[in-house]
């Protein structure tokens, strides 16, 4: 078995069961990658998706936080085998998702 | 006078079978040819040195003897003591046994038991009038809320909606304080870093001042425990001490998890009375800061559960250091 997410209690599953809890900004990303794996998604759209109440609206916002999320989901940033970075253009969720 | 008798029931007895068994043993043959039950033609025995040896052995045996007895007239008595001061810590330990020890020790054995019942049943009724009541206040208060949304100056409204707020958030509380004793939430490998780092980052969100480092090996705990346990340290931190100082770290055996903030701290006379439910100081009263005084309660509560524990003290740089440690179990 791969990777789960608990939706209810915020927090992943490695494929080692050790569960690993996500912050409210971490959880509502990987929610919109989940919605829309396989597909190149802008800065932009995630930063739509993702905003919280008080967050700060710029750009490197969502460049932290994916590096948080592959930080959580062990992906090495260097060669990234879940979330990609597309150049100029976004990140791409690659997974197979299934519930 | 007092100084002179031993502490112990154990002391004691062996004092006493050492005098008896002493007496009958070297100087009884005398006792009975003085009481006349006795009669001897025999010369009084005089002192010789050479009989000192035999002399050291006897009074060894009758030492071990002493000792040995001492030990088992005392035996129950010291179960019966440990048995009452592990109840007196914990009151939902297992009841004293009451088949073992001489009669009057499994009398007293009972009656331990019967009054750990009599005061968990006390405590169980307490817990679910505070529930009930709790409840109970929910309807009337929501009904509050829908009707004050008709009031018409918008200064009135809004400080009813706060009182009403605070009215729920202190129901909520209590009532999850309440629910505290029943939860059999699983226990999972928690990547416990991952889990303060959340935390922190939701505060930050909400505009809160937190910093986190460190670093530790996962552990086998019930998550959301956990979570409520940091969650209402770390609310204190930013309630009383402004911002949240978070260093994690580990040992051999435990995962520290330290909290600073930058308050007044605790007075050393208060570090313990804060834990008690519904606990507050003075100036947390009187400053009119919202709590219940339970979070702390709650907190040592889940901790202990993980077989953790919290403990609070003031750092020398000022301000109060919560520290949660959580022990490392296969
Ligand atoms: N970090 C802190 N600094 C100073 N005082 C504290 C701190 N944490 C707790 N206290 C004191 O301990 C009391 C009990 O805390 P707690 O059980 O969390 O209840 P509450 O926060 O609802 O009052 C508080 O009312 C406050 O007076
Ligand atoms: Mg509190």
């Amino acid at each position: 078995m791969g990777w789960r997410l608990n939706f209810i209690l915020r927090q992943l599953v490695s494929p080692e069961e050790l569960v690993i809890p996500l912050s409210n900004a971490e959880f509502r990303l990987l929610a919109v990658f989940i919605e829309h794996p396989n597909r190149a998604l802008t800065r932009e759209y995630l930063l739509d998706a993702t905003q919280g109440r008080d967050m700060d609206v710029f750009d490197r916002s969502i460049d932290i936080l994916v590096s948080r999320l592959r930080q959580k989901l062990n992906d090495d940033p260097r060669t990234p085998s879940m979330i990609k970075t597309i150049r100029g253009e976004g990140y791409l969720f690659d997974a197979k998702v299934s519930r | 006078m007092k100084s002179l008798v031993p502490d112990t029931l154990f002391l004691r007895l062996f004092l006493l079978l050492f005098c008896i068994l002493s007496v009958s043993f070297f100087a009884g043959r005398e006792i009975f040819i003085t009481l006349g039950l006795e009669h001897t033609n025999a010369v009084p025995r005089q002192f010789n040195p050479f009989r000192l040896n035999i002399f050291l052995i006897r009074f060894f045996a009758v030492a071990v003897t002493a000792w040995i007895a001492a030990i088992w007239l005392s035996k129950p008595i010291k179960h019966l003591a440990q048995a009452a001061d592990q109840l007196g810590k914990n009151l939902n330990s297992p009841p004293i046994d009451e088949t073992s020890g001489p009669s009057e020790v499994r009398q007293a054995s009972k009656v331990f038991n019967q009054m750990q019942a009599r005061v968990q049943q006390q405590l169980e009724e307490r817990n679910r009038f505070l529930a009930a009541v709790s409840h109970d206040l929910r309807t009337p208060l929501t009904r509050l809320r829908l009707r004050a949304e008709k009031i018409g100056t918008q200064e009135l409204k809004s400080a009813v909606r706060e009182d009403i707020n605070e009215m729920t958030s202190i129901i909520d509380t209590t009532l999850e304080y309440l629910r505290g004793d029943q939860q059999p939430e699983a226990t999972c490998l928690l990547d416990i870093v991952a889990l303060v780092d959340s935390l922190a980052q939701d505060a930050r969100e909400n505009g809160k001042d937190i910093s986190v480092s460190g670093n530790a090996h996962p552990v086998k705990l019930q998550p959301l425990a956990i979570r409520r346990c940091l969650n209402n340290l770390i609310e204190n931190a930013f309630r009383y001490g402004e911002r949240a100082t978070i260093v994690i770290g580990e040992t051999e055996s435990e995962v520290v998890i330290a909290i600073h903030d930058a308050g007044p701290g605790i007075p050393e006379d208060k570090l313990e009375a804060v834990f008690a439910p519904f606990y507050r100081l003075e100036a947390s009263r009187s400053r009119h800061t919202g709590g219940v005084g339970l979070g702390l309660a709650i907190a040592r509560d889940m901790a202990v559960k993980q077989g953790g524990n919290i403990t609070l003290k003031n750092s020398p740089q000022g301000g109060l250091i919560a520290t949660l440690i959580l022990p490392k179990r296969p």
